[in-house]
């Protein structure tokens, strides 16, 4: 079960070329590539004809023809060829897909055309902003995007799975703010008076105390943005040292993501060193991430039905992202 | 622990004819025993705050506190408060709660609660619960 009127990560601009590329988005297998003009197409990847996939095929001119038999699809997913015969049938289309790319990420809408909302798709300004430099890493992660959802919500697990990077005891010794406004849950914990997390330390060039937060706000089903930093003790966050950290979370299917991932920063922009030390230390805290979700996914599985999580106050974010997607899910069945 | 119920996030309860739900626990139905849930019978301005509870578990107080000035209590580590913001807007801290918003607070931070009135029409229920086994109450049980 999927949100499916909704904007998800297809893809970074980067791997979308006049080669097709093959993703599967919610069960959707879907093929992207680009036209002459340099624009982003994304089809049902899926040849009309006898249900071979065009991702195998080839881009000619701005249309994509099928390997297997030749049917040749425009952008709109119209068949315009059929090599054996003059004749195309009437059914012979594939689905097309609505496409944003902005900021170097590919978004596809998977829902009804009708229902497209070009003002929903996410906010990544900072990708393009020449005061922020950005790491990005992309994922595979054998888990539901659920746990991912759940993982970024409640951060508390960084104390003790990402001891090396970014963890400290302090972060669950402090509580959190969940503030509920529609669709849209966020949870905010500061954490007045603590060291730096050891990642971002020398880049930060910190030494002594400081007030760190981190704030992850979850915009239903895909997008979660984590705004954190650190500031001297007292001072308001726009002053200090900035963090976004972008997280795109595309279901393959139930129980299988894709985990598109980009971390900007404010300080030390032009320090390549930093920027190296960060690519190899997010990675890190991925991998991190990666291992425990699919160890958690392994428990959920053979967890019995009628057994549920114990939730407590640190998971309050969590539970309000989950009533919310309920509902999303509930509202796309009728 | 505090959350921040802003008025928008209760309207998928708008079809109940007994009002629509601003802040409930359990969240999720079902899964735990219910222990109470907040109502909103009325729409702006004039808003009226119903409070049912699970009796053999948990005792309730509820009370209309008209912020003229400052509005500062101390709030028990066991205890689970509830503000429903009623009319004018009200501040806590960096958040300002407009008529339907709700902030509930438990365990130990904050425990101090500080409301200031934004204008002179301000005023919230407040909600003050706790358990009767004397154990403490959580929005999560």
């Amino acid at each position: 079960m999927y949100v499916l009127n909704a904007w998800y990560v297809a893809a970074w601009s980067s791997e979308v070329t006049r080669d097709p590329a093959r993703r599967v988005i919610c069960e959707i297998p879907v093929v992207l590539y680009r036209t002459r003009a340099g624009d982003a197409v994304a089809l049902e990847d899926r040849c009309a004809h006898r249900g071979y996939p065009l991702s195998p095929g080839r881009v000619v001119e701005d249309d994509i023809e099928c390997g297997y038999h030749g049917f040749t699809f425009n952008c709109d997913g119209v068949c315009t060829k059929v090599p054996a015969q003059d004749i195309i049938p009437k059914q012979a289309f594939v689905r097309s897909f609505p496409i944003v790319e902005k900021d170097g990420w590919i978004w596809i809408w998977t829902g009804q055309k009708e229902l497209t909302d070009v003002t929903k798709v996410p906010d990544t300004h900072w990708m393009t902003d020449p005061e922020w430099v950005t790491v990005t890493h992309s994922f595979h992660f054998g888990c539901r995007a659920e746990l991912i959802h759940d993982n970024l919500l409640d951060l508390t697990h960084e104390s003790f799975i990402h001891t090396s990077t970014v963890g400290d005891d302090y972060i669950y010794k402090h509580g959190i703010t969940v503030e509920v406004d529609g669709d849209v849950v966020s949870a905010d914990r500061l954490m007045p008076g603590v060291v730096a997390p050891p990642l971002y330390a020398r880049t930060m060039a910190t030494e002594g105390l400081y007030d760190r937060f981190h704030c992850t706000v979850f915009y239903p089903p895909s997008y979660l943005l984590l705004h954190s930093g650190i500031t001297e003790q007292g001072r308001p966050r726009e002053e200090g040292y900035l963090i976004k950290v972008m997280n795109g979370i595309t279901p393959i299917d139930a129980n299988n993501s894709w985990y598109y991932y980009a971390f900007s920063r404010n300080f030390g922009v032009d320090q390549h060193w930093a920027t190296e030390e960060l690519i190899t230390g997010l990675a890190t805290v991925l991998e991190e991430d990666k291992a425990a979700l699919e160890w958690q996914e392994i428990g959920l599985a053979s967890r019995p039905y009628d057994k549920r999580d114990s939730l407590i106050a640190q998971d309050a974010g969590v539970a309000k992202a989950r009533k919310v997607m309920e509902r999303l899910l509930a509202a796309e069945k009728q | 622990m505090q959350l921040i119920l802003r008025q928008p996030a209760a309207r998928d309860e708008h079809d109940d004819p007994n009002g629509v739900v601003v802040a409930a626990s359990p969240d999720t139905l079902g899964r735990e025993q219910w222990l109470w849930d907040i109502r909103m019978t009325a729409s702006a301005p004039s808003y009226e705050v119903v409070v049912s509870h699970n009796a053999d578990v948990i005792h309730a107080e509820q009370e209309r506190v008209h912020l003229a000035s400052e509005l500062l209590r101390q709030r028990d580590e066991h205890e689970l408060w509830i503000a429903v913001a009623v009319s004018g807007p009200v501040r806590h801290g960096i958040f300002k709660l407009e008529p339907g918003d709700v902030a509930v607070w438990e365990g130990d931070d904050p425990r101090s609660i500080h409301l200031l009135p934004v204008d002179e029409s301000a005023a919230i229920d407040l909600i003050r619960i706790s358990r009767r086994d004397g154990k403490a109450a959580r929005w999560v049980p």
